[in-house]
């Protein structure tokens, strides 16, 4: 089952967010509670984990890449339901 | 409340103390105050060759820590005390007035009047005297900042970068700001008390911060060694200080002399350089591109006793200021 | 006594070694990868690369680095080549490094025995690439005239350390001696690849290591080898430091920039460790036109 990974909304206003580090690879398993990337935003770095267990199946932006809350960052092709 | 007392000042190793606290399983807040020795520490995200002078933090032996949360390059030094506040947070997003109001609150006891701007910096008067960054993870945040005391502000104005022109590329960039000491010497002038007004100041804060009362955490003898190899793995390696740079790309000419003294050649080097190695170096001799020294040049991590031998083989000297 | 850091814990596949293991063990031969202890046989054997020790297990001197016993020499066996041809091609073996114990009890240092151990391997190996790690039989430039005229492809002899340590903890051997070796191999048969090896953690400093490493670029060497000293035992050299990975990338680095063409710098690396890659890899550089 497709998971979409989605930046959560961190601040209440609408503050530029960077996608700083991947840190899993495309094709790489993914526990749930594992890191999978980090994202810096007002000089917070957030490390975000995968929510569910399965395979970085894509991912739609590159390291520095500035990202939006609620936009979609990677896909995790998951074996949860 | 829990506190720490940390006698180091080795950068590295404090660096490496903080994350072990950080993710240590304690129930409540962390709060201690700590100092390096000097050094240069930048933000998880930054691009080191962009927003530091390496070649002169090199050559004078001043470390460069790469930290674990994000934000700007700092400079720490004596006179200058760093806190660190552990927590579990109960919300979701980004919050710095938790950790800033009550810091403001303990310094202003202390007579000090600053305020909070910017959400995240501390001001007195028009001088920045705190700057601060965080990290999140695992359910946990790190907040820790500076506060500039009584420091060389001339010698933290020399670890910036130099000749700009040169180099351009990505990474998170510092903000520059006027900055300034809480015991106002606006120049940096040394002072020969700063030793023992930092240290008044310490204490103080700490009283005003209710630290005395705190419960002092102690470290096992599992737990220094497990910093230590915090330290030797991460902190204090090429690895994670330079090895997860961005990318940025690099230009410059300049002349060298040969050693008769008659005739010189004019160096122009162009590289393009990621994950703290060159990936790609175009190095004209004259004008006439030069196989030898772009393919040689290729490929090298960009540290300092490579870029000297490299610097030695085929220059015959080690300014290697010339190359970053 | 410093504590062994994890990144030198290595495991292996008992079963895969086992195999090999048993051939040699069958056919009378020592391998220099049993003989010296080296944890990285799973990986080389997989890997179609195996180190033969010929002329015996017992050594001539008494280097206070190595593990091989140092005692009266066992007589040189005729057959020894031919076994070690067969071996090597029983095994199918793609890369074969052949090393020797010292033996100045002999005129030529063993050099002709090694020729024949190389002509013999060839003749039932015709595919394979072939390594010697040789002593420096005592500088005598017939005796390296024998090896190099049997045309080995990687002709290796060890430095070991620098010229400083070499006094104290290679007393039987003479470091300038050794770069005159590797030096007259290079400049009477430029297309035999000549390979050094040496260790880090016996005391070295980096200025040390940096004049070793322009020595060896000054004789043109094509591959060298950067490897953790492991003290065998308590009688032998002090172990200094253990040397971390991040720090042996550092020493390669600084080698390439020195001008030497290919460097494996790794805490488990012993002299023939990824020695077929190096050779592939210097002969692929050599073979692709500059643009």
């Amino acid at each position: 089952m497709k998971q979409d990974i989605v930046v959560p909304k961190l601040r209440t206003d609408e503050s530029k967010a960077v996608l700083a580090a991947w840190l899993k690879d495309v094709g790489e398993t993914v526990e749930a509670g594992e890191a999978l990337y980090e994202i810096e935003t007002d000089k917070v770095v957030n490390q975000i984990e995968a929510t569910k267990t399965g395979v970085l199946e894509a991912v739609f932006v590159e390291e520095g890449d500035d990202v939006a809350p609620g936009q979609r960052v990677a896909v995790i092709e998951s074996s949860e339901k | 409340m829990f506190t720490f007392r940390s006698e180091s000042t080795d950068p590295y190793w404090n660096q490496a103390l903080e994350e072990y606290l950080f993710m240590m399983p304690v129930e409540g807040d962390i709060l201690f105050l700590w100092e390096n020795s000097e050094a240069v520490v930048y933000g998880c995200y930054q691009n080191p060759f962009l927003e530091i002078d390496l070649p002169l933090m090199w050559r004078e032996g001043i470390p460069v820590v790469r930290r674990i949360s994000g934000g700007g390059t700092v400079y720490h030094g004596p006179g200058n005390i760093n806190y660190t506040w552990l927590t579990t947070p109960d919300y979701d997003g980004v919050d710095y007035a938790r950790f800033l109001t009550p810091m403001v609150d303990a310094i202003r006891s202390l007579g000090y009047p600053v305020e909070v701007r910017n959400d995240i910096d501390i001001y007195l008067a028009e001088a920045k005297i705190s700057g601060s960054a965080q990290k999140r993870k695992k359910g946990r945040v790190l907040h820790h900042g500076t506060l500039l005391v009584d420091c060389d502000l001339v010698r933290l104005k020399r670890s910036g970068p130099k000749n700009l022109e040169r180099r351009s590329g990505k990474g998170v960039k510092s903000r520059p700001a006027t900055v300034g000491n809480l015991i106002a010497h606006e120049d940096g002038r040394q002072n020969g008390d700063r030793a023992k007004q930092t240290a008044q100041f310490k204490k103080a804060l700490e009283r005003a911060l209710e630290l005395d009362q705190a419960e002092l955490i102690t470290l096992s003898d599992d737990d220094l060694a497990a910093i230590a190899r915090l330290k030797e793995e991460k902190y204090d390696t090429w690895a994670w200080t330079y090895g997860d740079a961005p990318a940025f790309s690099f230009k410059h000419a300049f002349t060298l002399e040969e050693a008769g003294g008659d005739s010189s050649t004019v160096i122009d080097l162009a590289y393009d350089a990621k994950k703290g190695r060159v990936v790609d170096a175009l190095i004209r001799k004259n004008g006439v591109l030069s196989d030898t020294l772009s393919q040689s040049f290729g490929g090298l991590r960009l540290e300092r006793s490579v870029l000297e031998a490299w610097c030695v083989k085929h220059f015959g000297n080690e300014m290697i200021d010339r190359l970053l | 006594m410093l504590k062994k850091p994890d990144w030198l814990k290595v495991s292996f596949n008992e079963d895969e070694v086992a195999d090999v293991a048993d051939l040699i063990i069958d056919l009378e031969l020592n391998t220099v990868c049993s003989e010296a202890a080296c944890p990285n046989r799973g990986e080389c054997f997989s890997a179609k690369t195996a180190t033969f020790m010929v002329m015996g297990q017992y050594c001539t001197r008494d280097c206070r680095f190595c593990n091989v016993t140092s005692t009266k020499p066992e007589a040189l066996d005729p057959d020894e080549p031919e076994r070690v041809a067969k071996a090597a091609a029983t095994l199918g073996l793609e890369h074969v490094v052949v090393t020797q114990v010292t033996r100045d009890d002999l005129a030529d240092g063993g050099a002709g025995h090694m020729a024949e151990t190389i002509e013999a391997l060839r003749k039932h190996n015709p595919t394979a690439t072939i390594e010697v790690l040789v002593s420096d039989y005592r500088g005598d430039e017939r005796a390296i005239d024998k090896v190099i005229a049997a045309k080995p492809d990687v002709y290796a002899h060890n430095v070991e350390m620098p010229r400083a340590l070499s006094k104290t903890v290679r007393p039987d051997a003479d470091y300038d001696r050794s770069l005159a070796v590797l030096d007259y191999v290079k400049r009477t048969a430029p297309s035999i690849l000549t390979k050094t090896g040496f260790m880090l953690g016996l005391g070295e400093s980096d200025e040390e290591i940096g004049e070793l490493l322009d020595d060896l670029a000054k004789v043109k060497v094509d591959i060298v080898t950067i490897g953790q000293y492991l003290q065998p035992t308590k009688r032998h050299a002090e172990l200094k430091r253990y040397v971390t990975p991040d720090e042996f990338e550092t020493y390669r680095q600084i080698a390439l920039a020195k001008g030497i063409g290919f460097v494996v710098s790794t805490p488990l690396v012993r002299s023939s460790y990824k020695a077929a890659e190096a050779v592939a890899a210097v002969r692929q550089r050599d073979l692709s036109p500059t643009l």
